[in-house]
């Protein structure tokens, strides 16, 4: 009996401290879609909670009303960055999980420790520099420079991937090389097939950050039609607010959408079978 | 179809261990050789080295006339199965077979006439379909095998390929590898630390410990006619009782020994042989 008992505070201590911790996160979130429904749009006229009255007038003036905010291409401008950004640095993060997960070479574990180093510096130490290096490059407000930058700065964070590979067992790749492919062979029918999840969650990962970066499209663009959603929301004055709530809740969309899509792919044990487990 | 050849060869590990010392071995053609020993003899080494996975510090490898030691594992024309089978996860059974041919660029008739060659020799047609994940661990074994035999390759190195089978079914393998080299006639090398499979397989053992190959005999010369006591002890089960003691006298080639401790069993390290 006394067990049993011991069983149900438990239980409930967990649900209990699971609904706060769930509560912390969500609430913001379901503030802001609140309010982006919200009729009024001023923020100081949302009296708590829940807005007055309830319409989607801010999603429509968000795409209608141009003049000023211009949404939409804000919208294209993100959306370019971010894919570009999505595919160069998923291929750059693979293939440098890659060499250095299994290739033997005198550079490899100096890099290694460079790039652990390296990590350790927050980013906004480079902020400076970069701004300097990308006016010497004469990419100040252009897309492409944020996208340089996003795809050569992901390698950096490519331990994740690294361990992925790790855990393939060599003799896959031996008995492949015994079977008479080359390097670039081997990695095109062996390791990209297996890696499938890894890549998934590398191009999700990379995929969102620029998404949803505000510091960096804030130095370099500087151009009001080249700006990114964060950095135009950003600018939208204080009785804007449903405004700027629908534009918040409109970039999670296609993450959203993205990761339902692709959440299937980043399924594990796909390796299952290969060798003795 | 190779005869393969090991002047001398060393390797030695990057922290300085030294895992083959000194190998020399004639293997004939059409020959199952098998090398066995304790873990960490250098066994899977020297394999690996004739397989070209693994660098040779010095000495040299020839299989048929050709010198190998430069050469990529592709073009040495060999075909290995591993311990851990090593079948590509995301083919079928077909495609794992076909890997090979394909890195061959070898036609699509072809391709399917060897494949089902293959497969009819392993008694596996059925599974073609199948992706690795849903076989057993003997069908995986046997998957391996084909993925071997489709090469055509002109030795087969094994590498522990029974340790992961059960004992039953490493019973029946072993029967099945050994019909498999009667049936097409090419170098086998073997390895494993499993004495029995050594002994009921090999047309010659060689034995190796701490990277130096101790005796290469056939089983039978091997059984009778150990080279020194860790030849003695390490085959035939059970163990060969080794008592010290000293040679008194000798006639007529051979020794009489006087034991000095009679019954009491020693460690088989130094004391007098048997000659």
């Amino acid at each position: 009996m006394k067990g049993k008992t011991k069983k149900i505070i438990d239980i409930l201590i967990t649900y209990c401290l699971l609904i706060v911790v769930a509560f912390v996160f969500l609430f913001p979130c379901l503030w802001l879609i609140l309010a982006s429904f919200s009729s009024t749009g001023n923020l100081y006229s949302i009296p708590g909670f829940f807005p007055e009255s309830y319409s989607f007038q801010s999603f429509i003036t968000l795409f209608t009303d141009t003049a000023m905010y211009n949404y939409p291409k804000w919208l294209l401008n993100t959306l370019i960055i971010a894919i570009c950004s999505c595919v160069f640095s998923t291929i750059l993060v693979i293939l440098t999980a890659y060499v250095i997960s299994r290739f033997e070479f005198k550079a490899r574990r100096p890099l290694m420790k460079g790039a652990l180093v390296l990590g350790m510096f927050p980013s906004f130490m480079s902020m400076t520099i970069i701004y300097i290096l990308m006016t010497q490059f004469q990419l100040i407000n252009n897309l492409f420079g944020l996208i340089a930058i996003y795809s050569c700065t992901a390698p950096m964070g490519y331990l994740v991937q690294k361990g992925f590979f790790d855990t393939i067992p060599t003799s896959i790749y031996e008995a492949a090389r015994i079977d008479g492919a080359n390097n670039v062979r081997v990695f095109r029918t062996i390791t990209l097939p297996l890696a499938k999840p890894m890549i998934v969650y590398t191009a999700l990962t990379s995929f969102t950050w620029p998404w949803s970066d505000f510091v960096l499209p804030k130095i370099l663009l500087k151009n009001r039609d080249n700006w990114t959603v964060a950095v135009g929301l950003m600018s939208l004055g204080e009785t804007e607010f449903a405004r700027f709530a629908a534009g918040a809740v409109f970039i999670a969309v296609p993450i959203v959408v993205l990761y339902f899509l692709l959440v299937k792919n980043m399924v594990s044990g796909l390796t299952s079978g290969a060798v003795k487990g | 179809m190779a005869r393969i050849r090991l002047e001398n060869v060393t390797k030695v590990y990057k922290g300085g261990v030294r895992a083959v010392s000194d190998a020399s071995l004639e293997i004939h053609d059409k020959e199952f050789i098998v090398f066995v020993g304790p873990s960490g003899c250098g066994k899977s080494t020297t394999l690996r080295m004739i397989a070209g996975l693994e660098e040779i510090t010095s000495g040299n490898i020839f299989i048929g006339d050709t010198y190998v030691n430069d050469l990529e594992p592709k073009d040495r024309n060999i075909a290995m199965v591993f311990q851990n089978y090593a079948l590509y996860p995301h083919m079928s059974v077909y495609e794992n077979m076909a890997y090979s041919l394909r890195c061959q660029k070898a036609k699509k008739e072809v391709i399917e006439e060897k494949v089902h060659k293959a497969a009819a020799i392993l008694g596996i047609e059925n599974l073609l379909k199948r992706t690795p994940r849903e076989l057993s661990g003997g069908q995986r074994q046997r998957v391996a095998l084909g993925r071997a035999i489709v090469r055509e390759p002109s030795a087969f190195l094994f590498d522990e390929p029974l340790s992961n089978l059960d004992a039953k079914l490493r019973v029946a393998m072993r029967a099945e590898i050994s019909k498999l080299h009667q049936d097409i006639q090419t170098t086998f090398v073997y390895v494993t630390h499993d004495q029995t499979e050594a002994m009921t397989m090999g047309d010659r053992i060689v034995v190796m410990k701490d990277g130096l190959i101790q005796q290469v005999d056939t089983p039978m010369n091997l059984y009778d006619h150990p080279g020194n006591i860790f030849v003695a002890t390490f085959l035939g089960s059970p163990q060969m009782n080794i008592f010290e003691g000293t040679i008194v006298k000798k006639r007529r080639g051979k020794a009489l020994c006087l034991h000095r401790r009679i019954g009491r069993h020693r460690h088989p390290r130094g004391g007098t042989m048997p000659a």
